[in-house]
């Protein structure tokens, strides 16, 4: 009986010890996961502070190109309510300051010397559906591909901007949600002037149609347009961060405003689902498409 | 331009002073274009805000056609009068809309629509969101200095 007793404990406590040493087993496997995962993220975070330094620094080479060329970023506009609001006041440097004509300065030299804008991890390739082209995945719709080479590459080069963009916005503190989509929306307008893509002058970002001056009644800015050689709008592109598109009727009414006809595509690029909902910036895909009939 | 709201009412104000007034009452210090003829408000309408120059695009939309882009069932009921308001980049613009909108969607007992968020907002929600943008405001300031200062790094 002592003998069947003295067995059952010993058996008991081998089995104790079993699971003892599994438990220890999983809890090292649970330290190896945790560390794994610290391991993960403290690389992740390096990642986003290197996407920021090489931006900034792109934003800096860019800065150097628009000098160059006289862009002044902080040159003031004539205040709203003037037939000459919204354009250039003096105080502007170089290439840019004086007539009319030359507030619209093509910045080719950038071009040049960046041919691919903004970090891009890829050249001025043929867009393909659904393909993605920076951090921030890009969604190319078919609808916003043109065939034409030119509209085509800035959809591409404007897009991958943008996806750029957010992704260092991302790092700000949060934001309101309105706040937010403002500071893409600011930033973007302020890093596509600096860029001086083939198309696309200072002039061509938040244009005013419709009117002598922005602030005349009925007078409205398109984000960004891109011209032929010749000056004529082949593309209008808007930048949403919110939940909704553009409406099909605004779609026609800015084509009405800045006289150009269904040939010319608007490309919306929007962040669906919201980039900024619930007050926490994520990184959403970035749509690329063509509103209304082309 | 690329930022929306929109305000959801049943009735209309008649005229820019009327909707100044209810700014007034708010007591936001935002001051609208007075020669503008809001009946036919189609575009850019100026206004200063705590004296500064700004203004946004305000439309008359179809409530209706615009409801349902937005998806009806956003909304607990159908109304009659949509009010759009459409600004691009500029911060302060962001906070002269949201109290413009305030104002009216509070005039005239109706709501705002925000396509930021996808949302509706009563008037006393927005009165919320407009202490929450005074607040961001040195934080505002402080991003738009950091970029000044990188663009403006010499070569």
């Amino acid at each position: 009986m002592a003998t069947m007793v003295q067995t059952s404990i010993g058996f008991q406590i081998d089995l104790a010890k079993r699971e003892f040493r599994e438990i220890c087993s999983e809890l090292d496997g649970i330290k190896r996961l945790f560390a794994i995962r610290r391991r993960e993220r403290a690389q992740q975070e390096i990642k986003c502070q290197l996407a920021a330094l090489r931006f900034e620094e792109a934003l800096i080479r860019y800065a150097k190109v628009c000098r160059k060329a006289g862009f002044n970023p902080g040159q003031p506009r004539v205040p709203a309510g003037s037939r000459e609001g919204g354009q250039w006041a003096g105080g502007g440097s170089g290439a840019s300051n004086g007539s009319e004509s030359n507030s619209r300065v093509r910045l080719a030299d950038a071009t040049r010397i960046f041919p691919s804008p903004v970090m891009s991890d890829a050249g001025p390739d043929t867009i393909v559906p659904g393909a993605q082209y920076a951090q921030a995945p890009i969604n190319f719709d078919t609808s916003a591909l043109t065939g034409i080479s030119k509209i085509d590459d800035t959809t591409k080069q404007l897009a991958n901007t943008l996806a750029r963009i957010k992704d260092v916005v991302d790092y700000l503190p949060t934001f309101t949600p309105q706040r937010y989509g403002s500071a893409v929306h600011n930033e973007f307008a302020t890093t596509v002037r600096a860029l001086g893509l083939r198309g696309i002058a200072p002039s061509d970002v938040e244009t005013t149609f419709g009117g002598d001056y922005y602030g005349a009644k009925g007078s409205v800015r398109t984000d960004v347009v891109l011209r032929n050689d010749v000056g004529d709008v082949i593309a209008i592109y808007d930048v949403k961060t919110g939940e909704k598109g553009i409406e099909p009727a605004r779609a026609a009414y800015l084509r009405l405003k800045v006289g150009v006809g269904n040939e010319v595509p608007i490309i919306q690029m929007s962040f669906k689902d919201g980039i900024t909902r619930k007050y926490i910036p994520m990184r959403k895909t970035l749509f690329v498409q063509a509103i209304g009939e082309t | 331009m690329s930022m929306e709201v929109h305000v959801f009412s049943d009735r209309r104000l008649n005229s820019i002073a009327e909707w100044q007034r209810a700014i007034d009452t708010e007591q936001f210090q935002l001051r609208l274009a007075g020669d503008v003829h809001f009946a036919d408000a189609s575009g850019f309408l100026p206004a200063t805000l705590e004296g500064q120059q700004t203004g946004f695009e305000c439309y008359h939309d179809d409530a209706m056609e615009t409801m349902r882009f937005l998806g009806v069932s956003n909304f607990t009921q159908f109304w009659k009068y949509a009010l759009g308001f459409r600004w691009g980049a500029d911060f302060s613009t962001l906070e002269a809309v949201w109290m413009a909108a305030t104002a009216y969607a509070d005039a005239t007992a109706g709501i705002i629509f925000d396509h930021e968020e996808g949302r509706v907002f009563t008037p006393k929600q927005g009165r919320e969101l407009i202490a929450k943008f005074i607040s961001e405001r040195p934080r505002i300031k402080a991003f738009l200095e950091d970029r000044e200062r990188r663009l403006s790094i010499k070569p």
